[in-house]
Parts: structure tokens; C-alpha cells; sequence
């Protein structure tokens, strides 16, 4: 039987504590290092032609410049000016058309046009590694307190389904709030250094990126809640967890490459419809919602309904 | 607080330490090897500049005792120490954050992505060792 307090005290305790146990800390640190290492790939070029300016302008300032030099660092430097908008926006659009396989010049248009490019970037690379990063840090909602018999002190005091889902709700929003921190840097970053696209935004779509991928995030925090109750150990539930997440949509373009068809057979995980999430608004959008959240609510309940029977 | 009851975080913050101190204690070798490479090749030429060299010392100086302090505070933490762990800790988080300033200040390099990528680990130190591990760190 549900009951309200006990999940959200279940929750809430496993949201403060997620620091005080490894599995937390080394969530926030590979989250934000992961982040920061793909928003770096995204921005690295920019940053390499603001050095660029910055160095025409510290020679254009010396006083002994010929005339002739001086003209040829200044056109050189407008050249840059002008260019760093092209040249952005080209390297993200190949980067979203070589990731994504975009349905069509709608949906590419939607993201480096109608949206800044260069988040859109940074969300695409963000979204391979979701998984990776959501397996992290939901590997151990209840492996090793079953192993270390902990949970029967809680057994004791509410019903297993307050217990998992608490735990399951408690672990999404200790994640929510790592990307949250991940993604407050960037947009301060981005707000700060970034003058290709208008600030404006590119926070709003920082912000409707950060809604997409924790959308994202709910299947594989479901799973992993599943196979976390179903293995005693928080390491094996790890792998196990690791490896459905990317072995079989690996297996699956591996074999699609021989067999065409074999490709359709990407649609039996969130993976194969993480793209629909980015495409504008309408009905392939929300489809991809509900299909996010039926994932959810499948897994939850399968790893719900395990946990209630199991040995503890 | 007993021995036994150590947080799994406080270990796995001490493996951590492990890991970078052992990398940065790597680069200092190598720092100090290709400063004596360059050193001897340096005595071959005229106007060496001295400046560059001092810098490069303090720079490795800064990243030996940022190892030091990473695997003296990794000892803390798994010992559950008050001075080896939370104050060496600290210690660490500052220097690591004022070298990078330092970077940024006196080197004028651009602050830029990489700048705060090297910032998360002695944040996170920093903060979790002066209240997530604060009453932990006891011994």
C-alpha cells in the first residue's frame, strides 16, 4: 500500500543522503566532468578564434606597425569577426546531421537554425551519454543495502513499494539536480563568453535541453531501479545496468549495417527514440513523451513488483 | 565515531585522492626531468631567460605539494583523521583553486572551460569535507 509520508520521507532521505554514499559523489563528479568535457569539444573552436582576435588586437595596439601590417591585421581580424558565426554554426550543423541521422531538413533545420546551434550541439553529445551517466548515479538504490542486510531495518517500519519508489523518486531528483548544477554553469558560461548566438537564447534552450534530458534520464533511473533490487551487489548491478543500456542498441546498429531491417529493432529501447525528443513541436514530440514515460512506468512496474517478491 | 561506520563517499573521496595524487606526483617527475633536460641544453646557450625558468619551478612546486596534500588527505579520510583529513583536505582545495586564479591572474590565460573543469574536484573537497564529512572526520 502506498502511503504519502513514507515515500517522501523514503525519498527525501535518500535525496540528502546521496552525498554521503560513493555511488553520489562519483555521480556529480562524472556528470559535471562529462558535461564540461563535451561543452569544451563544442566551444573549443570558439575559443580558439577569440584567442586569435585577441592577438590581432594586442598587434594592431603596437605603435611601430607599418602602415601595410596594420591594414592587413585589421582586415584579417574583420575577416574573423565575420566569419565566426559561419564557421560555428557549419561544425555544429555536421556534428547534429553525423550524430543525430536527422528525419529530415525539418528537423535539422529546427535545431541549428530556429535553435542555437552550438547548444544544440552540446545537448546532442549530452544525450549519448545520458545513460552512461544516469546508470551512475542510480546503480545503487537498493543493491547494497540488500547485500549488507540493511534494508530489513526498513522493512520493518513501511511497505516495500514506499521503499522502491521512494528510493526511485529520491535517486531521479538527486540526479535532476547534478544536471541541474551542470547546466547552471554552462548557461553562466555561455551567458558570459559566448557571442555567437543571442544569450537569451541560448539559455532557453539550455532550459528546454535540461527538460528533454531528464525526460531522457526516466527510463534508464527506472531500470536501474529494477536490476539495482535484483542484484546483491551494487557493482555487478553497475554492469548489468551499463551494459543493457548500450549493448544492445550497439549490437543493433552493429547488425543494422548487414541486415537494414535489423534497425527497426532500435525501437524496443528509449534509446532508439531519444532523438524524438528534439524534434519541434507536435506530434512526433509528445509521442516521444508518452513513449519515455510508458518505458517508465513499465520498468517501474516490473522492477516494483520484482522487489516485492523477492527473498530480503 | 567508530572505525567501521566510515560513508562510502569518504572512501570513495580517498580513492580519488589516491588516483590524482599519484597523477600529479607522475607530472612532477616528468616536469623536473624535462626541466633538467632543458637546463643542460640551456647551459650550451647564451641569454637563457631566467624568468620562464622560475615560473616553471614554482608552477612544479605547486603541483608536488598539491600531490603531497592529495595523498596525505586520502590517508585522513580513510583513517577518518580531523587534521590529516579535513584540514590537509582543505588545505589542498585552497591551494588547488588559488593556483588556478593564478593561472588566470598572473599567467593572463583565458579563463575558459578547462579552467573550470580543474576547479570541480577541490570544490567538491572542499564542501563535502567541511559539511557532508565534517563530523566524520573526527579522529
Amino acid at each position: 500500500m502506498l502511503r504519502r509520508k513514507h515515500l517522501e520521507l523514503v525519498a527525501s532521505h535518500s535525496v540528502r543522503h546521496g552525498m554521503r554514499g560513493g555511488a553520489g559523489l562519483i555521480s556529480i563528479f562524472m556528470t559535471l566532468i562529462t558535461g564540461l568535457v563535451l561543452a569544451q569539444c563544442t566551444v573549443a573552436p570558439l575559443e580558439l578564434m577569440d584567442k586569435q582576435k585577441a592577438k590581432f588586437s594586442e598587434q594592431l595596439k603596437a605603435e611601430d606597425l607599418d602602415p601595410q601590417m596594420r591594414g592587413e591585421l585589421a582586415a584579417q581580424q574583420g575577416m574573423l569577426d565575420g566569419e565566426v558565426n559561419k564557421k560555428v554554426i557549419s561544425a555544429a550543423r555536421s556534428v547534429i546531421d553525423w550524430v543525430v541521422e536527422p528525419s529530415g531538413d525539418e528537423q535539422l533545420d529546427y535545431m541549428t537554425k530556429e535553435r542555437p546551434a552550438m547548444v544544440t550541439a552540446f545537448l546532442v553529445l549530452l544525450m549519448l551519454f545520458t545513460p552512461f551517466l544516469t546508470c551512475l548515479s542510480g546503480f545503487n538504490q537498493t543493491s547494497s543495502d540488500i547485500s549488507s542486510r540493511g534494508l530489513r531495518f526498513l522493512l520493518i517500519r513501511t511497505e516495500r513499494t514506499n521503499i522502491f519508489l521512494g528510493r526511485l523518486i529520491g535517486t531521479y531528483l538527486f540526479s535532476a539536480l547534478v544536471f541541474l548544477l551542470l547546466f547552471v554553469v554552462l548557461g553562466m558560461y555561455m551567458a558570459a563568453k559566448v557571442h555567437v548566438h543571442p544569450k537569451a537564447d541560448m539559455i532557453f534552450w539550455l532550459a528546454h535541453g535540461y527538460l528533454r534530458v531528464m525526460v531522457f534520464v526516466m527510463p534508464y533511473m527506472a531500470l536501474c531501479a529494477w536490476i539495482s533490487c535484483a542484484i546483491d551487489s551494487a557493482f555487478g548491478s553497475l554492469i548489468i545496468s551499463l551494459l543493457l543500456a548500450y549493448m544492445y542498441p550497439w549490437v543493433i546498429s552493429l547488425g543494422s549495417k548487414i541486415q537494414p531491417v535489423i534497425a527497426y529493432g532500435q525501437y524496443l529501447t528509449p534509446f532508439g527514440y531519444k532523438w524524438w525528443l528534439f524534434e519541434p513541436f507536435g506530434l512526433k514530440f509528445i509521442g516521444g513523451l508518452l513513449i519515455m514515460l510508458a518505458f517508465t512506468a513499465l520498468l517501474t512496474f516490473t522492477g516494483n513488483r520484482y522487489f516485492g517478491k523477492r527473498d530480503l | 565515531m567508530a572505525e567501521g561506520s566510515r560513508p562510502g563517499g569518504l572512501t570513495a573521496l580517498a580513492v580519488l585522492n589516491f588516483v590524482f595524487g599519484g597523477l600529479w606526483a607522475l607530472f612532477t617527475l616528468i616536469g623536473l626531468a624535462g626541466l633538467a633536460l632543458l637546463n643542460s641544453a640551456g647551459a650550451k646557450i647564451d641569454g637563457e631567460p631566467v624568468g620562464s625558468q622560475t615560473m616553471a619551478f614554482v608552477s612544479l612546486l605547486l603541483v608536488a605539494l598539491s600531490a603531497f596534500l592529495l595523498i596525505t588527505s586520502g590517508v585522513g579520510y580513510i583513517k577518518m583523521k580531523r587534521f590529516m583529513g579535513r584540514t590537509m583536505g582543505t588545505a589542498y582545495a585552497i591551494l588547488s583553486l588559488g593556483s588556478t586564479l593564478l593561472n588566470v591572474l598572473v599567467l593572463d590565460e583565458s579563463f575558459g572551460i578547462a579552467q573550470i573543469i580543474f576547479t570541480i574536484y577541490p570544490v567538491l573537497t572542499l564542501i563535502m569535507v567541511n559539511t557532508t564529512f565534517s563530523d566524520d572526520l573526527v579522529n
